[in-house]
């Protein structure tokens, strides 16, 4: 399902929440040429984000999430990267609370969670 | 498949492969928690692969640099920069 920004990244939280600890969730980026992703759009789906920029044939990101189940999918270009980049990271770091939290220097070791 | 150990490695062949062919280069960043919470970033051509696991919280950080990476490099025009 193709999404705005923000609706994807809100379901993108709700898909990490709805697969935690029964599902893995798999987020992908690849670079698409606006063409393509014409052609490839999805029926009743909404429109890119940037008509634009879709228009002068620059590339875009397309990201797509999934947890085997549910698919979404949205497309960024460069002018909103680093706001994307945020966000996406926000949702990520809320999401996996399931990693170690001691820092750096022990990449291998057990211990980290009975030190805390 | 190349499972790389070293960040710093990971990030230069990253840079290599995307320069090399960036329109096919594709990067996913997995988030597994059976057995235990994992991180599994893979970045692949469809004929070499990368990949790096971790399950430390700090190597968000890395990832938070080489996702802006690859969103600047994938959204680029030109060649993907150094």
């Amino acid at each position: 399902m193709r999404l705005e920004h923000d609706g994807f990244l809100h379901q993108l939280g709700k898909l990490y929440e709805a697969s935690r600890d029964t599902h893995s969730v798999w987020v992908t980026l690849k670079r698409v040429e606006a063409a393509a992703l014409e052609k490839s759009k999805p029926k009743g789906a909404r429109a890119p984000a940037d008509e634009l920029a879709a228009a002068s044939g620059q590339p875009q990101c397309l990201v797509r999430a999934t947890n085997g189940k549910r698919k979404i999918s949205c497309v960024v270009d460069a002018p909103q990267i680093a706001r994307f980049q945020l966000e996406l990271m926000t949702v990520m770091r809320a999401n996996a609370d399931g990693l170690k939290k001691k820092p750096k220097a022990s990449k291998k070791a057990k211990l980290s969670l009975v030190e805390q | 498949m190349v499972e790389v150990k070293n960040w710093d490695e990971f990030f230069e062949q990253t840079k290599e492969l995307m320069r090399q062919n960036p329109s096919r280069t594709r990067y996913s960043i997995k988030y597994k928690t059976k057995p235990g919470a994992a991180l599994v970033i893979k970045i692949t051509d469809n004929s070499t692969v990368l990949k790096f696991t971790t399950s430390e919280r700090s190597d968000l950080k890395r990832i938070e640099e080489l996702t802006g990476w690859m969103l600047a490099a994938m959204t680029e025009q030109e060649q993907p920069h150094a």
